[in-house]
């Protein structure tokens, strides 16, 4: 499928132009940025600017990990192993700063919200809504997180194991639509809160 | 010709689905269903531009068209299908939620909601499809182009992020003060 030639040095087949450097410098905002502003907001403490930044933080989060999991794991399916490596080496660090800081701020804004709309933490919305969000944390800091991490080591170190680079990636696709599953459940309790219709 | 296939067959999917969730909204009786299908495929929407326009130019900027190519081909299912068919569905459910609400009416608010809606639906259908048709109808041999239509659809996509971002804060100002 692929034209490129594996005669080439490995690491000039990849990408030459990845760095700590440079990650760093596309990550950082991707993952300050978020917190920020959901600090901004909590200190000035605003209802229609928290309510705005949780449905469009959400928003963003759930759209991407459907993307991930469903769209972008069908593009990796046709490539080959050395196609996959580049894509990730570009991925992985966006991902890796971007999805935890979203993830969090979604979830924080939300309990805040439901501070704010005086929803019971004892009502049985609550506690389902609060454990998904539990859930998709676990699954978060304990198993995307570090394999991203893994995979930016492995880069970092020169990307000779491609069979890793792959294989972790391709398992983060696949579990962030097993986050989507969780989403849409979540979205569903939202849908109560917003409209007071019983479920 | 194999592909071509299989791009329809995944890109069909990605349009049954949300037209049946539409006509499931449509169809029951109240507002939980038809507010759940509004807001998950927008957010679904939103989230899809956010990735195309935001973390795929990361990805893409300094790929050769050899990979560009490949990946316009496998995005198809995405931005041949999903995206225009979310375009059109997303804004009538949410024209239908509205009404089923009674919150609709011609004022300026909804009449601002409405024009952002349409230049949304314009972007998908005079933009993003046919550049993905592009992509379709092509092979190989037109790798260059192809790179050249996927970074048009990129471009597209972060311009109708921008215009949901501002769509979003209309939406919470309904639901926080109507």
């Amino acid at each position: 499928m692929s034209n490129i030639s594996t005669a080439e040095p490995f690491s000039m087949v990849l990408d030459d132009r990845f760095s700590l450097w440079s990650s760093m410098k596309r990550g950082l905002p991707m993952l300050l940025i978020p917190p920020i502003l959901l600090l901004i907001i909590l200190i000035f403490r605003n209802f229609y600017t928290l309510e705005y930044f949780h449905v469009l933080a959400g928003s963003i989060w759930t759209g991407m990990d459907l993307v991930l999991g469903l769209f972008f794991a069908y593009v990796m399916k046709g490539l080959n192993n050395i196609q996959r490596t580049r894509i990730s080496m570009r991925l992985t660090p966006t991902m890796l700063f971007f999805m935890p800081s979203i993830a969090a701020v979604t979830i924080t804004a939300g309990v805040y919200l439901a501070m704010d709309l005086s929803i019971p933490f004892s009502s049985s919305y609550m506690i389902a809504a609060l454990i998904i969000a539990a859930v998709l944390f676990i699954q978060g800091i304990g198993i995307f997180l570090p394999n991203e991490l893994r995979v930016y080591d492995e880069i970092l170190h020169g990307a000779k194991n491609q069979e890793k680079i792959v294989r972790l990636t391709m398992f983060n696709l696949k579990l962030s639509l097993l986050q989507v599953v969780f989403q849409m459940a979540i979205i569903m309790l939202m849908a109560h809160f917003a409209t007071g219709v019983s479920i | 010709m194999k592909h071509n296939a299989d791009v329809l067959k995944a890109g069909s999917i990605s349009v049954v689905i949300p037209a049946i969730g539409l006509l499931m909204g449509l169809g029951l009786p109240g507002i939980l269903i038809l507010d759940y299908v509004h807001v998950l495929l927008a957010a679904i929407w939103t989230g899809t531009d956010a990735f195309l326009g935001f973390i795929f130019y990361i990805v893409i900027s300094g790929m050769d068209d050899d990979i560009r190519y490949y990946i316009g081909k496998r995005l198809l299912p995405m931005t041949m299908f999903f995206i225009p068919a979310v375009s059109v569905i997303v804004p009538v459910a949410g024209y239908a939620l509205a009404v089923r609400e009674g919150i609709f009416s011609m004022d300026l608010f909804f009449m601002v909601i409405l024009i952002l809606s349409a230049v949304l639906i314009i972007l998908s259908y005079v933009l993003i499809l046919p550049n993905a048709f592009f992509i379709y109808g092509h092979d190989e041999s037109s790798k260059g182009l192809i790179s050249r239509k996927l970074w048009l659809i990129s471009i597209t996509a972060s311009v109708q992020l921008v215009l949901q971002i501002i769509m979003i804060s209309l939406m919470a100002y309904i639901v926080v003060f109507s």
